[in-house]
């Protein structure tokens, strides 16, 4: 049976009934709300806390969170990007999340050698590879089952940089529309970084069935208040695409990688 | 200065990896047929491999080879074989960028070193130290890197770094980009980029836009890198031509042994920029390193690629006081023209006239590859380069 985890997109937690994880004020990027260490160490007394950590951090980033961890003894899981991380943490409390980079069972099954076992796959993955990931190895496996998926990660400030050039004053969230396919997509700038997701909200719910052995995220960020409730009416249902507008591409499309694939 | 830095330089092919090797570069990298993040560039035979592996280690230089593509599951199948056959090879690295790479060299106890590729984005020491405990020799860091960034890693582990010092930049950390795969279903982190960064976008009512960035150069903290003993230093482009590989090769091995040989003054930096300048297409700025890019590091409206003319022919062999070279571009008697190579400086003549093939006098070097000779008042050699001359 899977576990479910939710990421709120507001800080009335209520509503979000499964277990939550939490992004880190200043160590996260691209949610749509964030934690500090005080409102982290409150929630922790009410009820089970995970929290999520994935930017990647350079030098300072890197010295001051040594400090905040001390502070976050209580928190159960902590889903990490940078791997530097690995050895500030408690490897049994460590969830990888290394997005679009832990794409195979061997490497799943190196890391569980090296004594972590709890892995969030890559969003691009078909089911056929996360099926035979899942046969292949004994670790505990999360992903993504509704979010707007994640499709870039820059250190860069592009919508700034781009209001700077044209003398614009264009919002740090938008949608930006790729001229020749029509992808539209969800840009997000913010301190540290700018990330491009999908403005569509993936959901691979028409086959949840097949995804019992694994431990399924919901990203409600940059989700309206009406998504947010529908999706919280139907998240375990095979049929959600039924209630809301969702789409799969990944799931079902095998991406080649040289010309003529 | 403990240790000599090491110039590193890019070969999508045999005769980029000679040219690169001849004009300087003290390793190359090169990509195989399969496992390369540069799936469309020629890429090397196994066999070209071990030609290549014999020209380098016979200049008593290295070759590393990418196998950086992130594994999926169907990846796997022919992994074990293709890493022996390099091992076999005699390569002296691989670059990889997935455990799963790792776990096979060290279950298989392959002999070349471990070298962490860009694709992981490596920015900080505890994660340089993560490596480490991999048994990683090499980190090569993510190009989003700050001068303290590198200092901070160098000053508290011991490992060799490789630092990217030229060319074309992702606007994304390097493997967390797969924008690619989801606008034209083309698998960035297996080598199959198509560049989605340099499309055109819309936003709101904005004019078309475009969100990649300007290319680096880091020509004037090449020094200060050698200073801080950074193990190597990288330049990018296994798709660029011979003429951009060994003109950018033998400009920074120049300022690096200038460096070293506490002979690299203000004069010898400047040309080298002009010379830089004029070989690059793009605009490129230092990007990283210096502070975090802002407006003048990207581009926004499209960019201007400049078709670069200077390459004006190859020395193929010098005798009586003629020069005989192959023909790339279009000069004429009376122009000043430059000739540069790995055993000289670059010195500027005055072409008199040109000599055909029938040993007919011509006025102009029009047709593309012919083969002349022209009188130089200068011993030349074979792989020398004329070109028009850099002020």
């Amino acid at each position: 049976m899977s576990k479910f985890y939710m990421i709120p997109n507001t800080k009335e937690l209520n509503k979000f009934t499964e277990n939550i994880i939490l992004p880190l004020e200043d160590y996260s990027i691209g949610f749509s709300r964030y934690f500090c260490v005080r409102e982290i160490k409150d929630i922790c007394k009410t009820r089970e806390v995970s929290i999520i950590i994935n930017k990647l951090l350079h030098k300072n980033d890197i010295e001051n969170i040594k400090t905040i961890l001390k502070n976050l003894k209580n928190v159960k899981y902590f889903f990490i990007s940078d791997l530097g991380l690995i050895n500030l943490i408690e490897k049994e409390k460590i969830i990888l999340y290394q997005n679009h980079i832990i794409s195979n069972y061997d490497s799943i099954n190196y890391y569980k050698e090296l004594g972590m076992n709890n892995i969030v796959l890559s969003n691009e993955l078909t089911i056929e590879e996360l099926k035979e990931i899942r046969t292949n190895t004994t670790s505990e496996l999360f992903l993504f089952l509704i979010n707007h998926n994640d499709l870039m990660y820059s250190k860069r400030k592009l919508i700034s940089s781009f209001n700077d050039y044209k003398g614009t004053t264009y919002q740090k969230t938008n949608t930006i529309i790729e001229k020749v396919s029509k992808k539209e997509l969800i840009i997000n700038e913010e301190q540290s970084g700018t990330l491009i997701f999908d403005s569509h909200i993936y959901s691979a719910n028409e086959v949840i069935d097949e995804l019992e052995d694994f431990n399924l995220i919901i990203n409600f960020s940059h989700m309206t208040e009406e998504e947010t409730r529908t999706i919280l009416n139907h998240y375990k249902n095979q049929n959600l695409s039924e209630h809301i507008e969702t789409e799969n591409y990944f799931l079902h499309n095998k991406i080649g990688y040289k010309v003529g694939e | 200065m403990n240790k000599l830095t090491e110039v590193l330089s890019p070969a999508g092919d045999l005769e980029r990896l000679k040219w690169a090797l001849t004009y300087g570069a003290d390793a190359v990298y090169i990509g195989g047929y399969d496992y390369s993040l540069r799936a469309n560039a020629n890429n090397f035979s196994l066999n070209e491999i071990k030609e290549a592996v014999e020209f380098a280690h016979d200049l008593n230089k290295k070759v590393y080879v990418t196998v950086n593509i992130i594994m999926h599951n169907e990846d796997l199948e022919n992994l074990n074989e293709y890493l022996q056959n390099l091992s076999e090879a005699g390569i002296d690295a691989y670059i990889v960028s997935d455990l799963a790479v790792i776990k096979r060299i060290k279950e298989l106890k392959l002999k070349p070193e471990i070298h962490i590729s860009t694709q992981e984005s490596t920015v900080n020491k505890e994660a340089v130290r993560f490596w480490k405990s991999l048994g990683v020799s090499r980190v090569v860091l993510g190009r989003e890197c700050s001068k303290e960034d590198i200092q901070d890693i160098l000053n508290n582990i011991d490992i060799e770094l490789e630092v990217f010092i030229h060319g074309a930049m992702c606007t994304s950390y390097s493997g967390r980009c797969v924008l690619s795969n989801y606008v034209t279903k083309r698998d960035s982190n297996r080598g199959g980029c198509s560049q989605v960064c340099r499309f055109s976008f819309n936003m709101e009512d904005s004019d078309d836009f475009q969100i990649c960035s300007k290319d680096l150069c880091m020509i004037d903290y090449v020094s200060e890198l050698v200073d801080m003993n950074v193990a190597s230093l990288k330049i990018e482009g296994r798709m660029r031509s011979l003429y951009y590989i060994a003109t950018v090769v033998n400009a920074y091995k120049q300022i690096v042994t200038k460096k070293q040989n506490n002979t690299l003054d203000f004069e010898t930096l400047e040309y080298y920029k002009k010379v830089l300048r004029r070989v690059s297409n793009r605009e490129n700025s230092v990007q990283f390193y210096d502070k975090d890019p802002g407006v003048n590091e990207q581009y926004y409206t499209g960019r201007q690629e400049i078709s670069n003319q200077d390459f004006l022919g190859i020395i193929i062999d010098y005798k009586d006081g003629y020069a005989y070279f192959e023909q790339r571009n279009n000069f004429a008697k009376g122009d000043t023209v430059e000739i540069f190579g790995p055993n000289m400086e670059p010195k500027k003549f005055i072409i008199e006239e040109f000599i055909n093939k029938d040993n007919l006098v011509v006025s102009e070097a029009k047709h593309p590859q012919e083969l002349l000779k022209t009188k130089v008042p200068f011993e030349v050699h074979k792989g020398d380069i004329i070109r028009i001359p850099i002020s």
